[in-house]
């Protein structure tokens, strides 16, 4: 099929596959009377049982892609060009040119896709059996034959199969659900699986466990798997070839550890050079500047030009192809005209080692860090702090013994100081954001005390208060992870920006509040101001909302910030810029940060660029607290262990991920959390003790901060205790 | 996690396990407070491209009144509806009533693009 791309055909065919099991050539999807391209001149092949991961940012195309290897793609696109799938037998399906009903037929049998937003898709009023039923009626296979299959993907990705199957979606978690939705896209036995973002939604140990799962999967089943994804660390781990996508493009294509260790576009390399990764030198991380082009603003030439420090005249002028760019590396291609140079003047710090780290050097620093900070009186001081939810009892547990209660956080002291930095990492349902919003004052402790500056924060305004409620609640701010949710989205960008001067500079001239203003905007990169400051939300980028929520924040004049999962949605080439950004205003406004996380690169470069802490969070306690490089290269405890195993890196040594340091992929239910430490129903070195016992945050040696665990203690009669069932017995007590 | 089932008795709703009953409010409070006795989602193009939904061009009509008592419950809903009375009147409604059928709508707000 012929296209009319103004580009012509850029690419060339895939010299690396020998057995392609689709092949994609020259696709485009276009809007507006084929006016605009949000797939532009895709081609390329997919070898037969691959795992092809497809990164590029949001709006650059991918999951358009995605769609058009299943021709779904939503009205009122058109999709041109060719996709041939080819069969086992021989056979080869020209996908664009199936009925409707060989089509209904091919997706899910031949080529099935989890796809973003796939975990909305469910029937609310049907069990998971049901779902399973339907899909094997729909095409016709045996409905007995097909459970039995539908239970051994259910183990196969560790779930109980008469659980799920007898639940309906609403009471399975969020890895529960993504995990069904795996097993029914697979239920059909399809040749290929395609995922798009299928695991964006959920916490970094469940993305990461998923993705060992597949891997599993894939040769289990023989399955060709194409995993598109904004997180390139993430599908790194797992893929045998990547591709990145660039405004709608492919920029590059080649086998893994040439894309990770030897790119060749300028895009690939500042991304690479963007991500934040645990094991990377952290001055090395920079951003890229400027943000990806819309559909109808796409550049002339090499789409990447306006953001590249190589462009030349030929760049703006002239598409390069996606091609073969070296006679000895064949299965590698790149669309950019200067790969040599990028491969010469922008330099990887992906696979460099980090700062050498030295405990007693790391427990000093921090010792004298802290000690400079803890001079003062702190600035927050919780205490022994508690937020229980009670929970009304029952007729017959009334006569039955003590009240249930749900314990969101239990027993958590901890002290931040002017100007101090505190990291809460932790998995989804830890308690991070509850506690976080106890310490600025958004959640009431039912045990213990939050004191702001020495003035009990839920006693303010009585006799004896010195600092009025109204001061405490303007000095403590919170900016959320969705900027967009934020902000009202029926005012302007100046009108969200005035209402806090009218509490800080309620006398203060509208002349001199848009001065402010201005000033502010210009401070968190927004320059001109004048082009932003009649913008409503909508009409800003990701970045951009968040740069506004953190200006509305400062004009409160805080002395402490809670970032709740604050970059989260941004951007993978911005999140530096934002947390560049956070810091330096941190200090030019001399405000501390609560940086809420679930991610500990993302946590590690703000704890270490702010000489601050990351404080782990597990079932409403804090287990371990120190410095990020500390936790980095000697956790204590296992649970820190298990983030860090978690958190994917772009070492390609390190990459070929060893099991999960754990027993139980699901966190236990919050409502009635294990008892004695309550870690010990997934660590891999629990012994019995810990089922009785909990042991407490205390200060360790050899190094900075505290750990919540006995096996720091040499004395414990953990060392005498037996492992539980299917714990290791690993390691002597420390000297 | 224990479950909670929906239970009927003189037209009002109950959610129960074995060891206990919980009152949510009358059947007819419930459908009116959700909307009516139909609620329709709407699935887009790719999600509707599932085998598993069987839809009306993407449009799949709930009977409220069958759903709400069909549907089981967590007990992390029940531990939140435990925290609000059946006396208290909210909207000429008991609170506890109100909360069940905005967490009954969130079950269902969860699923497609829109709901209706």
């Amino acid at each position: 099929m012929s296209t009319d791309s103004a580009a012509g055909n850029r690419a060339a065919s895939d010299e690396g596959v020998d057995d392609p099991i689709l092949e994609i050539d020259d696709a485009n999807v276009t809007y507006n009377d084929g006016e605009t391209y949000v797939l532009n001149d895709a081609s390329v092949s997919i070898d037969r049982r691959e795992i092809l991961g497809i990164v590029g940012e949001s709006g650059s195309g991918k999951s358009m892609f995605a769609s058009a290897l299943l021709d779904a793609v939503p009205d009122p696109g058109v999709l041109s060009g060719q996709i041939r799938y080819h069969r086992n037998d021989g056979s080869t399906v020209d996908v664009l040119e199936l009925s409707d009903e060989e089509l209904r037929q091919f997706r899910w049998e031949e080529v099935s896709m989890v796809f973003q937003g796939a975990m909305s898709s469910f029937n609310p009023t049907m069990k998971i059996r049901t779902h399973f039923t339907e899909t094997l009626k729909t095409h016709d296979r045996s409905v007995s034959e097909g459970i039995d299959f539908a239970r051994g993907l259910l183990e196969n990705l560790y779930l109980e199969p008469d659980r799920v199957l007898d639940s309906y979606p609403h009471e399975l978690s969020g890895g529960m659900q993504q995990r069904a939705l795996i097993a029914l896209s697979m239920v059909l036995n399809p040749e290929v699986l395609v995922m798009d973002e299928p695991t964006a939604a959920l916490d970094l140990l469940m993305q990461r466990s998923i993705l060992q799962l597949l891997d599993d999967l894939q040769s289990m089943y023989d399955l060709t798997i194409v995993f598109i994804t904004h997180d390139l660390p993430l599908v790194a781990s797992l893929a045998d070839r990547m591709a990145i996508i660039y405004a709608f493009q492919f920029a590059e294509i080649g086998p893994r550890d040439s894309i990770i260790g030897d790119s060749a576009h300028p895009y690939t390399r500042k991304l690479l050079n963007a991500t934040p990764n645990i094991d990377a030198p952290l001055v090395e991380m920079q951003p890229i500047d400027g943000e990806g082009p819309a559909p109808v603003n796409v550049p002339s030439g090499c789409r990447f030009h306006p953001r590249c420090s190589l462009a030349t005249e030929k760049c703006r002028a002239e598409d390069p192809q996606l091609d073969v760019f070296d006679e000895f590396d064949t299965d590698h291609r790149a669309a950019c005209h200067h790969w040599q140079e990028a491969r010469e003047e922008i330099p990887l710090n992906a696979g460099k080692a980090s700062d050498w780290y030295d405990a007693s050097d790391m427990a000093d620093r921090t010792t004298n860090t802290q000690q400079s900070k803890t001079d003062g009186q702190p600035l927050l001081s919780l205490t022994n702090v508690d937020v229980h939810f009670t929970k009304e009892q029952g007729l017959l547990e009334r006569f039955s013994g003590d009240p249930d209660t749900v314990r969101a956080v239990d027993d958590v002291s901890l002290d931040i100081q002017e100007q101090d930095l505190v990291c809460l990492l932790g998995e989804s349902g830890c308690g991070k954001t509850t506690l976080g919003k106890t310490m600025i004052g958004l959640q009431r402790p039912t045990g213990g005390s939050v004191e702001y500056r020495g003035q009990d924060i839920w006693t303010a305004d009585g006799s004896d208060s010195t600092i009025s409620h109204d001061e405490i609640r303007s000095a403590l701010q919170i900016i959320h992870q969705d900027p967009g949710s934020a902000l009202n989205p029926n005012r302007r960008i100046v009108d969200i920006l005035s209402e806090p001067l009218r509490h800080t500079h309620p006398n203060a001239s509208t002349n001199e509040c848009r001065s402010r203003i201005y000033s502010l905007l210009e401070r968190v990169g927004m320059t001109p101001p004048e082009d932003f400051i009649d913008r409503y939300p909508h009409q800003l980028s990701g970045g951009e909302q968040q740069r506004v929520v953190l200006a509305r924040a400062l004009l409160m004049n805080p002395n402490a910030i809670l970032a709740d999962e604050a970059i989260s949605a941004v951007d993978v080439s911005l999140r530096i810029e934002i947390m560049d950004l956070m810091l330096e205003l941190q200090s030019e406004f001399d405000t501390s940060f609560l940086f809420i996380s679930h991610d500990l690169s993302n946590a590690r470069y703000f704890a270490e660029h702010g000489d601050g802490r990351i404080a782990v969070m597990y079932l409403g306690e804090i287990v371990e607290i120190g410095s990020a490089e500390r936790l980095i290269h000697d956790p204590r405890h296992p649970y820190t262990e298990v983030l860090r195993w978690a958190t994917p890196n772009l070492d390609l040594d390190a990459m070929e991920a060893d099991d999960p340091p754990i027993r139980e992929i699901d966190v236990p239910d919050p409502v009635d959390p294990p008892s004695g430490c309550r870690f010990h129903t997934r660590c891999p070195v629990a012994r019995e003790v810990c089922r009785k016992e909990q042991p407490e945050l205390q200060e360790i040696n050899d190094g900075d901060g505290k750990a919540a665990c006995f096996r720091e203690h040499p004395d414990h009669e953990y060392w005498d205790s037996e492992p539980v069932e299917g714990a290791q017995r690993r390691n002597e007590p420390p000297n | 996690m224990a479950r909670y089932e929906p239970e009927c008795a003189d037209e009002t709703l109950f959610l129960s396990t074995d060891t206990e009953r919980i009152e949510i409010g009358t059947i007819d409070d419930i459908v009116a407070a959700i909307g009516g006795e139909t609620y329709t989602i709407e699935y887009d193009e790719k999600q509707r491209t599932q085998a598993w939904l069987d839809t009306d061009e993407g449009r799949l009509e709930i009977d409220v009144r069958e759903t709400v008592t069909t549907l089981p419950h967590t007990e992390e809903t029940v531990s939140k509806l435990r925290e609000y009375d059946m006396e208290t009147d909210r909207y000429g409604l008991p609170t506890r009533t109100v909360e069940f059928t905005n967490e009954f709508v969130d079950i269902l707000e969860q699923q497609g693009t829109t709901t209706t």
